[in-house]
């Protein structure tokens, strides 16, 4: 199948969201959401996330011991809150040092002689 | 809420160990904010269709347990055969008809104190698994190629609940062509008994007491094949289908005592020699049918096909006090 087919854009697009989605959760929850907030607030700042990706991959983030978890009750309604652990906070950090060095480099590679080829230029 | 706990027990279904209680209500609580959201930007309460519209958009019940890590399983060689859609249905099947047979073959067994039945019923449950595993093998293919299953077989669980269900339409037609072969079958028996009695027609006759009960029963097999037919042109009519089978089953079931007491069902033609052993087993055979398996059968189905009606008569009484008020 040529590459340029749209079931390829697809899941090379899926591929390159997975990852990020994982930095912008962690990077969300340095403040405390549910999960619906959650998907909220990513979704206010441009980051359109589907529940059924969002809410497993927290139960991954926190089983893996980046999130920590605990059942409140707010607005009478037993809600279960997240927040990025200790490690989580560590882990956070490097994915950060890492994206912005993959970023720098795709930023030196597109543009080698300091201007975006005719064809990426909007 | 009705809605949304069917929808979150037909997760529940595909989920298991110790976190799917947490799943669940986790879950909930998230597609109650969900709801609460939407409602708010209306102004007013979400309808059944609404809300079921936004628990699918969520995904199907097999889909959000997938994303949870659960395993529905597959029939897989070398690539999958039969997809977790079908897995549990083909299970259910399988596993039923190795059990009649081991009921079969054990009793007759018990009964001639036979030493070949063993390997006659590891015989029948090779077959049995053979083509039961072609026959979802190839059901899984052509759902796949038609695109994808759909939701009424892939989630056989309580979601979404029937009065809200289409019919699809190769579930009306496969079903159309069952009762139109049933119904073919019936109206030739008296041009063809062999068609019921297999070779023993040359020296057995269907008993006359039979005649009256031709016509009704061609008849309920008729309004099997109008109620399909209807079905294909109206997939929407969804409470067509349980108020029909209601119906059918209910005369079917009336028909049962009427039946049974015309027994003797068969007679054997004078001067055949051993026509008689054979009337007799046919008679007994009959009887039990009628008496123990139809009359079970359309009982257990007015059952179901009765909770079917309730659920949409009390869904059309919901629809009006949402319009009343």
């Amino acid at each position: 199948m040529p590459p340029d087919t749209p079931d390829s854009f697809d899941n090379l697009r899926l591929e390159l969201r997975r990852g990020c989605l994982v930095v912008a959760a962690l990077a969300q929850l340095r403040v405390e959401h549910y999960g619906y907030t959650l998907r909220k607030a990513l979704a206010d700042h441009g980051l359109d996330i589907d529940e059924n990706t969002l809410y497993p991959l927290l139960r991954r983030l926190e089983s893996q011991g980046l999130l920590v978890s605990e059942w409140r009750e707010e607005n009478r309604r037993n809600k279960r809150f997240y927040r990025l652990s200790a490690d989580g906070e560590r882990t956070l950090r490097l994915l950060l040092q890492e994206w912005r060095g993959i970023n720098d480099a795709l930023d030196r590679i597109l543009t080698p002689a300091g201007a975006l080829p005719s064809g990426l230029r909007s | 809420m009705t809605l949304l706990a069917d929808y979150l027990h037909a997760v529940g279904t595909y989920l298991h160990g110790r976190h799917r209680r947490d799943i669940l209500a986790e879950l909930e609580e998230n597609l109650r904010s969900a709801i609460e959201e939407r409602e708010a930007d209306l102004g007013r309460a979400l309808t059944e269709p609404e809300l079921q519209a936004l628990l699918l958009a969520h995904g199907s019940p097999v889909a959000v347990a997938g994303r949870y890590g659960a395993q529905q399983g597959t029939f897989t060689f070398g690539r999958q055969l039969i997809g977790p859609e079908f897995f549990p249905i083909y299970i259910r099947v399988l596993v039923g008809n190795w059990v009649i047979s081991a009921l079969i073959h054990g009793g007759i067994a018990l009964s001639r104190a036979d030493t070949d039945e063993p390997w006659m019923f590891l015989n029948s449950i090779v077959v049995q698994f053979a083509i039961v595993t072609v026959i979802f093998c190839v059901v899984d293919l052509l759902q796949r190629r038609s695109g994808g299953v759909p939701p009424s077989l892939a989630d056989h669980t309580r979601f979404p609940p029937t009065y809200l269900r289409q019919i699809p339409r190769w579930q009306s037609w496969s079903g159309g062509v069952a009762w139109v072969l049933l119904s073919v079958w019936w109206a030739l028996i008296p041009i063809a008994p062999v068609l019921l009695v297999g070779s023993a027609a040359r020296y057995v006759h269907v008993a006359p007491a039979w005649d009256g009960f031709y016509w009704p029963v061609l008849l309920l097999l008729l309004a099997g094949v109008a109620q399909r037919a209807v079905n294909y042109v109206r997939p929407d009519w969804n409470w067509l289908l349980p108020v029909t089978r209601l119906g059918i089953n209910a005369i079917a079931l009336a028909l049962v005592y009427p039946m049974s007491r015309a027994y003797p069902y068969f007679v054997a033609v004078a001067g055949q020699a051993g026509a008689d052993a054979v009337v007799r087993g046919l008679n007994t055979a009959g009887w039990w049918t009628l008496v123990a398996g139809f009359s079970v059968f359309f009982l257990s189905q007015i059952g179901v096909n009765g909770w079917q009606c309730l659920q949409h008569v009390r869904f059309l009484q919901r629809q009006r006090q949402e319009q009343s008020s």
